[in-house]
């Protein structure tokens, strides 16, 4: 990666941060306020007791004032944890960009993550579901044909258990958007980011081409006139609006990206999508 | 179909193209892409094999080419020719004036002709109409449908002076097949005899009494008169009487011309005196049967005096004098320089005729005969700039050497018939004395001959184009023949002086007949010889040329009418008048009427190989439809 984009991202990093989801299901007690109601020491509000609230929370002091019981509410605390699972199948490797951009975005949430303490796991989703140590390491993933990832993704646990999954693709990959509530069905918070080439995103009418999938190898022959592209937009405009409705659904965000526009285009992008704020 | 048409030659290169653009689009740029099943519904079906085998199975390709090979052979005047065999007809038709003699029905033979063509031609047929007049002419076909024959005879007004059947038959021959019968229409069927076999007459004619002017003309016989010749002839069975009626512009004229009973056949002449010397004449005869014949306009007579002068001529010079003096319109001008004709002695008479020296005198015998020639020609420049204004210098040889060879006397004369100047001109009577005994060169034109001698003969003209000078040599020693005592000796200068009146520029005659050659010799001043000259007829534009040097030397088949030559600036540059006289048209005696029935022809078959049109539709059609495929081929192939 680039030292001026790696600065960058970094300097970036600093200005954002992950909107927050708002459940956290972890068993550990972290360093991060929740917005529910916990078991941290910070006291946040009061409630009459109800049958089940837990014992140690019932105020005896105001028992002995008032003759009623009350229980202490504490404001949660949690201690997220972020799985960065980035797709490094053929399809993300058609231009070198493309490639770099993954990287690049992978480290820009690792980078979020570290802001507020969260543990971070950069996976890399090609033949199978492996944690890279670093980042840039992706950069040098090899690039081998997947036809679709999820039958990896539906039974590995950084997918499975709860926390916030960023999942970095381009899910050009034939597969139902619905698919994707049960895939990251444990998960507190999700945030997809499709990352296309510019072919991908915006192709542009002129000439015969043959158009091979970087996943199976079958190809096909396409004249780009302004009617073919028209109907590409339209379907890959279906996906993506697909993709979004799901994550609406399940809370998270949406973001999509192109491999070669500037870095803080990027970060409008994420921002517009809601997958970061400003701090 | 012409493929040099460039157009269809230009046409014929978007073959090339078409199969370029499709070679080279089938060349394709390959991409990986992710997400290839969105791109499923744009993938088009692509033939399998090499890039030449997809080419020729391509269906959209094999309709561009037939319909590009269409439009081109289109564009090229692409045409089937289709054989049409139809019935052909040949027909002549009399186109003399005596076709239009208004019989007692009131209509014209002409008239007769129209209907029944109208009527019984054979409206598929194709017909090849001649006209026959002095000249034969084709005015419909060959092988006009019938619309076009009706067409043109509703153009056709007969007009010519005279039937030539002859020639009119051996142009129709041409159109018609060895077993066909021409049709020949006529009012005077009886011309016709001699072409049994070839012809089929339709005679349309009828017998009609006519009294014409058969002849007419005008002279000028003094300053102040002129005597016009006026012959009449009846034709028909009965006596009829004629009376002629005189007019000179709007004016009658009182030239007391008693009425005059004709007999039939019997020519009669007569003549009269008028004073109006500057304007035509008109003398008609009262309306009969053929309006022609009636009625002609007779032009001024133009006055062209000749100046004649005789230069150090004695003793013939007193005989000259007379002769001129005898002769109309010809004058004795003392002043050589504005004189027309000249008569002078020459010392450089054309060798060999010039006195030979005495120790060359075998070789000057037996050399070329030809002039010697100086650098203006063969006569000197001197001399020329002498006589300016002659336009005919007629010289005998000075004898100053004193050489003289022989005497002719006793030998027959002989003199050129065809020349107008030797015309009436034995001159047996007179004694000859040659000058030089030897023949004249070459380049000479004898006139006059006794034995080998040359006595008058056309020298060589001067070889400047621009130069209408004659010279006339008179091999005679003056001082010792008696020929200008003869009284032959005024005919041959009056020969020459109307030579010379023949060959100065201006219109030698004003009243031709129709049918005659008008020779055109206008003389014109500088301003009007480069401008334009309208030729009119009857007061109304007949004919215009560019510039003097434009103008033809004859006018050939006129009308009748009155025609003038008028220069841009509107001035009058000649007046002539051209006359109907024609005594066998103007006969009307033996006009008869016989039938045809058009069923009974015979006509001859052609086949005639004609473009066909509805081809040509279908093939616009199928490249339409060959567009339209390839467009939808291409289309479904998405």
């Amino acid at each position: 990666m680039r030292r001026e984009i790696q600065r960058e991202i970094e300097g970036s990093a600093h200005a954002c941060r992950l909107r927050m989801p708002e459940r956290q299901r972890l068993h550990m007690a972290g360093d991060v306020a929740g917005k529910r109601t916990g078991s941290s020491i910070e006291y946040q509000d009061r409630k009459d007791y109800v049958p089940g609230d837990d014992l140690r929370h019932v105020d005896w002091r105001a028992f002995a004032r008032t003759d009623r019981l009350t229980v202490k509410l504490y404001r949660e605390e949690i201690s997220p944890h972020l799985d960065i699972i980035v797709d490094t199948s053929r399809s993300m490797g058609v231009s070198p960009e493309k490639g770099e951009r993954a990287a690049q975005l992978a480290y820009f949430f690792h980078l979020l993550a570290r802001q507020f303490h969260a543990s971070t796991r950069v996976h890399n989703l090609g033949a199978s579901l492996v944690p890279v140590h670093h980042p840039f390491e992706l950069e040098q993933a090899e690039r081998i044909r997947v036809k679709s990832p999820f039958p990896l993704l539906d039974n590995a646990p950084a997918a499975r258990r709860g926390g916030i999954k960023v999942f970095v693709s381009d899910f050009l990959f034939p597969f139902e958007p619905r698919g994707l509530a049960r895939v990251f069905r444990d998960a507190d918070h999700v945030v997809l980011v499709q990352l296309l080439a510019r072919f991908e995103a915006q192709p542009e009418p002129g000439g015969n081409w043959r158009l091979v999938d970087a996943e199976t190898g079958e190809y096909l022959h396409v004249q780009l006139n302004h009617d073919t592209v028209k109907g590409y937009g339209r379907r890959l405009q279906a996906l993506q609006d697909g993709i979004d409705r799901q994550m609406r659904i399940l809370g998270g965000g949406f973001g999509i990206v192109g491999d070669v526009e500037p870095w803080d285009q990027v970060l409008r992008r994420l921002f517009r999508a809601g997958i970061i704020e400003v701090c | 179909m012409i493929f040099t048409n460039p157009w269809g030659l230009l046409a014929l290169l978007s073959i090339p193209a078409i199969l370029g653009l499709h070679f080279f689009r089938s060349h394709r740029q390959v991409r990986e892409i992710g997400g290839l099943h969105l791109w499923q519904f744009a993938a088009t079906r692509q033939p399998i094999g090499s890039r030449w085998t997809r080419l020729l199975r391509s269906l959209s390709l094999l309709f561009q080419l037939l319909a590009a090979t269409l439009l081109s052979l289109l564009i090229a005047g692409l045409d089937f020719p289709r054989d049409d065999s139809a019935e052909h007809f040949v027909i002549i038709v009399d186109d003399s004036v005596s076709m239009t003699a208004r019989g007692e029905a009131g209509d014209t033979p002409a008239d007769r002709v129209r209907t029944a063509l109208q009527e019984q031609a054979n409206a598929q047929a194709r017909f090849t109409l001649v006209v026959a007049g002095t000249r034969p002419q084709v005015i419909a076909g060959p092988y006009a449908e019938h619309r076009e024959l009706l067409r043109q005879f509703g153009l056709w007004q007969p007009r010519a002076p005279s039937c030539d059947l002859s020639q009119a038959v051996q142009l129709a021959s041409r159109f018609a097949t060895d077993a066909e019968k021409m049709l020949f229409v006529t009012d005077q069927p009886d011309q016709a005899n001699e072409y049994g076999d070839l012809l089929e007459v339709l005679g349309v004619g009828e017998p009609l009494n006519n009294c014409a002017i058969v002849f007419a003309d005008r002279v000028r016989i003094g300053p102040d008169r002129d005597r016009v010749f006026v012959s009449l002839q009846a034709f028909g069975r009965e006596e009829v009487e004629c009376r002629l009626t005189l007019r000179a512009g709007d004016q009658p004229l009182d030239a007391s011309i008693a009425p005059r009973r004709l007999s039939p056949g019997v020519l009669d002449s007569l003549s009269f005196h008028i004073s109006v010397l500057d304007q035509p004449i008109e003398i008609s005869l009262d309306a009969d049967s053929l309006a022609a014949d009636n009625r002609v306009v007779l032009a001024p007579v133009p006055v062209r005096n000749i100046r004649v002068h005789a230069d150090r001529m004695e003793p013939l010079d007193r005989f000259l004098s007379r002769s001129v003096e005898a002769t109309p319109f010809a004058f004795n001008e003392p002043d050589a320089q504005y004189a027309d004709l000249v008569f002078c002695r020459s010392a450089t008479f054309p060798p060999p005729l010039n006195p030979p020296a005495a120790a060359d005198t075998n070789a000057a015998a037996s050399s070329s005969p030809e002039p010697a020639a100086t650098a203006d020609g063969p006569f000197p420049q001197a001399l020329l700039d002498q006589y300016a204004s002659a336009t005919l210098i007629c010289t005998v040889p000075t004898g100053e050497d004193g050489a003289v060879d022989g005497v002719a006397r006793g030998l027959d004369i002989l003199a050129d018939s065809e020349s107008l100047i030797t015309q009436g001109l034995p001159l047996e009577e007179g004694i000859v004395w040659p000058f030089r005994a030897t023949s004249a060169p070459r380049s000479c034109t004898s006139l006059l001959t006794t034995a080998n001698t040359p006595l008058l003969f056309g020298g060589p003209v001067n070889r400047r184009p621009t130069d209408r000078r004659e010279f006339y040599y008179l091999n005679l020693v003056p001082d010792r023949t008696n020929i200008h005592q003869t009284s032959l000796f005024p005919v041959l200068i009056r020969n020459l002086i109307e030579h010379v009146r023949r060959i100065v520029p201006g219109m030698s005659r004003t009243n031709y007949r129709v049918g005659e050659q008008v020779p055109v010799s206008l003389e014109l001043p500088a301003e009007d010889a480069s401008g334009t000259i309208e030729l009119l007829r009857n007061g109304e534009l007949y004919e215009r040329f560019d510039g003097a040097a434009n103008l033809p030397r004859l006018l050939d088949d006129l009308e009748a009418g009155t025609y003038q030559f008028r220069s841009a600036a509107g001035r009058s540059l000649a007046l002539f008048c051209a006359n109907f006289f024609s005594p066998t048209e103007s006969d009307l005696s033996s006009g008869g009427r016989t039938s045809v029935d058009f069923q009974n022809l015979d006509p001859g078959t052609i086949t005639r190989t004609t473009a066909d049109h509805r081809l040509f539709l279908v093939l616009a059609v199928l490249a339409i439809t060959f567009t339209g495929l390839s467009w939808i081929s291409q289309d479904s192939a998405r």
